[in-house]
């Protein structure tokens, strides 16, 4: 039987402010080459310095990943002939990746998997190319802008566990905030590579996928590249290394370039920059910037006792944490989180409101999940207010007195009401004395009338029946 | 150190897109032998602690700039130094190999 063997390198662009060895600026431009220095443009002469910012946040992703980070580091150059790089080589680290034996951990229908990290390294992105009928059209904006390039172990074994990785190291990221992390955008790029072998058998020739647009396209690409390699080997064909191109229009892969080998990049060491060292303070101050990872959010509200489903919402919509985290010290986190994944989000979603946009503050949320808790409000009521509390805030008792909504839940005022009630329906006394249920379901529509629709059903059924048993 | 072989010359010489006639080709096959004998000398330097081997070669370390920005090279200066340009883009001849 054929098993497939997938490794995945990802490059992701990184948030400084400025480029990784140019003081230009990182920023998308909707202008060509309005965001270059002398640096980014390749010129003569030019010196590159490295962006501290950019190892710190090298610093932080290996953090995350469980890796070990390279206490002495040099960058590489490594050299290659194509017009996205004027000077002829990318800065990289070849020898010295930042982190190294990192892991991601993914689950599948409840079994953990550790999908091991290879490496992770800086590097500078080259400029955008755009090939026109007779030329090939330059942009420098991304020339220079710096990249991690994370590289998994061959240890992916079908499309859905490439996606669950790859969803994974992208939500990671986020946490960390380093990057935007939008494949759709180009600020996180996929390659895939996959080989097929017979099981115990050597792995076979493997096939680098390139150009996948989409998380959802990774799956595809990969079952599409297993199909594909299945049928060549079935055939006796061979499977040639090569490179190929993940086509959206098709759904298939077609073939690039042959792949060059490794040697011809002539990897050296890059003579313009110094070493760096990292020691331990370094490794330490970034690491108490950090915020908590959600590996650690899930165990955290695991253990308040929030539901899985709940939770996974949660913790996938970086903004719904975010929002959850600030509030939910504050207030009853079990409530909060089913309010916050159900009426919050889904009145948001219908009126395209962001976390942003949102009027609901630590105080009115916190009144309002109490005042739920407590049962001084209805379910029903609760989906009246909420709303009001999302788009226009301010204090929640003085809307609920403007609405007229406060639930009776004051048992002297309830017990009030009921015997006003029960002198007035006579016949249902006798009816109850006969065991007529709905007697009593008569009596508390009465009730909740009398009461305007703010008395506690709950409350009121409870001593209904309890005042109708000692007649 | 046995020196470059013809066929070496040429691989070099095609990563570059370089186009060499055959005296170039034994010109250079001489010279980077040459060249490479002569590193070949470095290695056999002995050296006692190899950690104090400079990759880099400068004593200098963890030099770094702070991530503050500069502004962007005008368009005009940008021009001066492409041979061509596109609208706001800098054009080269056409890169087949994508």
């Amino acid at each position: 039987m054929l098993v497939p063997t997938i490794g995945i390198e990802i490059h992701v662009e990184l948030k400084s402010r400025a480029k990784v060895f140019s003081k230009g600026k990182n920023e998308f431009s909707t202008h060509p080459n309005t965001n270059v220095t002398v640096l980014d443009l390749g010129y003569p002469g030019t010196l590159p310095q490295l962006n501290k910012e950019v190892v710190n946040m090298g610093i932080a992703a290996s953090l995350a990943f469980h890796a070990t980070i390279t206490r002495e580091m040099h960058f590489d150059r490594k050299n290659y002939f194509y017009p996205d790089l004027p000077k002829g080589y990318q800065i990289t680290q070849q020898k010295t990746p930042i982190g190294r034996n990192g892991y991601i951990e993914i689950e599948k229908n409840g079994i953990k998997k550790q999908i091991r990290i290879e490496r992770l390294h800086i590097e500078e992105d080259t400029c955008k190319s755009v090939h026109t009928g007779h030329a090939t059209l330059l942009n420098f904006n991304r020339a220079g802008v710096p990249l991690i390039e994370i590289v998994s172990e061959p240890d992916i074994e079908s499309a859905e566990e490439a996606i669950l990785y790859v969803e994974k190291l992208r939500e990671i990221l986020l946490y960390l905030g380093i990057s935007d992390v939008k494949i759709e955008e180009g600020s996180m790029r996929c390659d895939v590579n996959v080989s097929l072998h017979e099981e115990g058998q050597p792995l076979g020739t493997k096939v680098e996928i390139k150009n996948i647009g989409s998380i959802s396209n990774v799956g595809v690409a990969i079952n599409y590249e297993i199909k594909r390699q299945t049928e060549l080997l079935e055939n006796q064909q061979k499977v040639i290394e090569e490179t190929r191109r993940f086509d959206d229009k098709t759904m298939t892969t077609i073939a690039m370039r042959t792949k060059e080998t490794g040697n011809d990049y002539r990897y050296f060491p890059e003579p313009d920059l110094p070493y760096i060292h990292v020691d331990d303070d370094w490794m330490k101050e970034v690491e108490s910037k950090m915020p908590i990872m959600p590996e650690v959010l899930r165990k955290i509200y695991q253990d308040l006792g929030v539901n899985e489903k709940n939770i996974s919402a949660i913790v996938s919509n970086k903004k719904m944490c975010d929002f959850f985290e600030t509030m939910r010290k504050n207030m009853n986190p079990v409530i909060l989180s089913n309010l916050l994944t159900g009426d919050i989000i889904s009145f948001m979603n219908k009126n395209a409101l962001e976390f942003k946009d949102i009027k609901l503050d630590e105080t009115n949320l916190k009144s309002f999940i109490e005042a739920y808790e407590k049962n001084e409000i209805s379910s029903k009521q609760g989906k009246e207010i909420l709303p009001i509390l999302i788009t226009e805030g301010g204090d929640y008792e003085a809307l609920v007195k403007k609405l007229g909504m406060k639930q009776i839940s004051d048992t002297s005022s309830l017990l009030e009401l009921i015997s006003q009630v029960i002198d007035e329906n006579p016949e249902s006394i006798s009816d109850f004395k006969a065991g007529k249920d709905r007697a009593v379901k008569y009596l508390m529509g009465q009730i909740m009338k009398a009461s305007k629709g703010q008395a506690n059903p709950a409350l009121v059924n409870k001593l209904l029946i309890e005042v109708l048993e000692k007649l | 150190m046995q020196g470059l072989t013809r066929d070496e010359v040429e691989h070099v010489a095609d990563l570059a897109n370089l186009v060499l006639t055959e005296e170039e080709k034994q010109k250079f096959s001489r010279q980077l032998s040459d060249i490479l004998a002569d590193i070949d000398k470095i290695g056999a330097a002995q050296i006692e602690e190899e950690s104090k081997i400079l990759i880099a070669p400068t004593e200098n370390h963890d030099l770094y700039h702070d991530d503050e920005t500069v502004e962007s090279l005008k368009k005009e200066d940008i021009e001066k130094n492409a041979n061509k340009t596109s609208g706001d883009y800098i054009s080269v001849p056409k890169a087949l190999d994508d």
